[in-house]
């Protein structure tokens, strides 16, 4: 029979709210122009913002997009003005050629350490907004030779004027786009390449020829630009394994086997000669300082970037205060990093905006101070870095607690603010230190004991 | 050996386990009166001491239901419920017991009917050795 089941329910009610102020104030950070949307998003919703970049000018954060800018409108539309708008906006405080070194502390009171030039100052904030931008970390399967170029290279050394590459006179008349190496399943340079692409050889006459796996094609509008890549006669081909890169006469030349040719009309080598450029989609992550503060705050990261490692909640991160956006989330094309900048900015607004907030201080672990032995387990386990032990005393020396005046061991706490109830850390607790004060072990097994 | 009507204890996360528990229920589908539901925050809340404790107290079978990787919503919990149970089953298998005592399933809440597929598929299992 069914619904006849004994159950154990997780005890609703009896929550206890505490009143938590939260002054509404946020650092945004980074070099994508993702940080730009979400400052002016915040700002205009009223939080105090302060902008880091680590550029001079706000101009420089998107300056390397003006290629995609002129290819595409909607582009554009988004990031024509959005530096001229945050330069001039009333409720952002800009601080230029400041990076991001250190973050430590919880939602509501972050201490962030930024070098300013060559100084190093501390900010104190309520939220952090990251947007990178991605370094290139490889080029899979393409040795690096003259005339290969990572996608974003090609994209900021791109003169809009002459269409030369940095250091040419002139714009190159062949161009290959070499797109899916990387087996990541990013879209964003399928996008650009059939928008620029279509841009370069109406503007510059540059053949262009796009190489990849799968094209990519789920964007607003992009079957119109599909189409229109094929009217103005770029070419695409599907290739099965990745195309060798070589020298050819007079430039590179790609071979690689055509995926969409007859097997039994034999041998489907297609050769492009005389190239000027190779354009190899790479793969973007962080580079290993930012990287490094995103481990600080105990953000996992996979393959560089935060995005995989929850995809349901974008922007979002499993620290409560902290989202980030661009590159560092995951490689976007410009309109799709937009949306998940401001859908970062939203989910931060909603954590630090109000001014106060209540807090759940029911729905929460405690630790019994008399039993931890400050092993560091739940410290480890925590998924929202919201449990630390607090002082230590010198490394490796255990001294129990009241031994000694000065040197003794503090025992874990739990920050109410952002702990989320989950349990994990009681279900690791070596000494059993830590229960879940809605749900007590004791609720579950004398359930068990009752009903078996 | 087994009863007829075996004992099972099901520790369940709330965020999927429990939502596929009452999704089969609503369906109507036919559960085992030998089944107990504990509902947990997150899989990884079933620690060895409630699953060892389950067994101890009689129960045939316990099974944890946890979201599928990659959905969980405090990051790896699910991950670490799997491993335990992985460690149970070992444990169980040197002390000489069937490791099918302890099992691991991963479910969407929307999946009230794998949820009665998997709780019928242990009792056969149980039943059948």
């Amino acid at each position: 029979m069914s619904g006849q089941q004994a159950v154990l329910r997780i005890p609703a009610g009896t929550s206890e709210l505490k009143e938590v102020s939260i002054q509404p104030s946020v650092i945004v950070a980074g070099d994508h122009p993702a940080g730009l949307l979400m400052a002016e998003h915040l700002a205009d919703l009223g939080v105090a913002v302060t902008l880091m970049v680590p550029f001079p000018t706000l101009e420089e954060v998107v300056a390397p997009y003006r290629v995609i800018a002129s290819a595409d409108e909607s582009v554009a539309g988004l990031l024509q003005e959005v530096a001229e708008r945050v330069s001039q906006h009333a409720g952002i405080t800009r601080v230029t050629q400041a990076d991001l070194v250190d973050i430590s502390g919880w939602w509501g009171d972050f201490s962030v350490q930024a070098r300013i030039g060559e100084d190093l100052k501390t900010f104190h904030t309520s939220g952090i907004a990251m947007a990178y931008r991605g370094n290139p970390v490889d080029l899979p399967g393409i040795p690096v030779q003259e005339g290969v170029l990572p996608f974003t290279d090609f994209l900021s050394g791109i003169n809009l004027q002459t269409g030369a590459l940095a250091g040419k006179a002139e714009s190159p008349k062949q161009v290959v786009f070499l797109l899916d190496a990387g087996e990541r399943d990013e879209k964003w340079a399928s996008v650009a390449a059939i928008r620029v692409g279509v841009f370069l050889k109406r503007k510059f006459g540059t053949q262009v020829f796009i190489l990849c796996r799968e094209l990519k094609v789920s964007v607003d509008e992009m079957e119109q630009d599909y189409r229109a890549a094929r009217e103005s006669g770029i070419i695409v081909f599907k290739y099965r394994q990745t195309p060798r890169v070589e020298k050819g006469s007079g430039g590179l030349r790609v071979v690689f086997e055509d995926a969409a040719a007859i097997s039994s009309h034999g041998p489907s080598e297609i050769t492009l000669d005389a190239l000027d450029v190779v354009v190899a989609q790479e793969r973007l992550g962080l580079s290993e300082d930012r990287a490094e503060v995103l481990r600080k705050l105990r953000i996992p990261l996979e393959d560089g970037v935060a995005g995989p490692n929850n995809p349901q909640f974008t922007g979002r991160t499993p620290k409560k205060g902290v989202v980030v956006a661009g590159d560092a989330w995951f490689p976007e094309y410009p309109t799709d990093a937009a949306m998940t900048a401001l859908s970062a900015a939203q989910e931060l607004y909603k954590w630090v905006g109000k001014g106060t907030y209540q807090v759940d201080a029911y729905r929460v672990a405690e630790v019994d101070p008399s039993k931890c032995a400050t092993c560091l387990t739940c410290f480890r386990i925590c998924p929202h870095d919201s449990i630390r032990v607090e002082r230590y005393g010198e490394r490796n020396v255990y001294i129990t607690q009241g031994a000694k005046e000065g040197a003794t061991w503090e025992a874990a706490r739990v920050k109410i603010e952002t702990c989320d109830g989950c349990g994990l850390c009681a279900s690791e607790c070596p000494a059993k230190a830590i229960q879940l004060i809605y749900y007590p072990d004791m609720e579950v097994l004398d359930f068990l004991a009752k009903n078996l | 050996m087994v009863s007829k009507n075996p004992k099972i204890v099901a520790f369940c996360c709330e965020e999927s386990g429990m939502p596929a528990y009452e999704h089969a229920v609503s369906l109507g589908l036919d559960l085992p009166d030998g089944l107990k539901v504990v509902a947990l925050p997150c899989g990884g809340k079933a620690e060895t001491g409630y699953l060892m404790k389950a067994l101890d107290e009689g129960a045939d079978a316990v099974m944890v239901f946890a979201c599928y990787e990659g959905n969980c919503k405090y990051v790896r919990g699910n991950i670490r419920a799997e491993k335990r149970v992985n460690y149970l089953r070992e444990r169980l298998e040197k002390i000489g017991l069937s490791p099918e005592k302890i099992v691991f399933c991963p479910v969407a809440p929307a999946s009230g009917q794998r949820f009665a597929e998997l709780v019928q598929r242990e009792v056969d299992t149980l039943l059948g050795a």
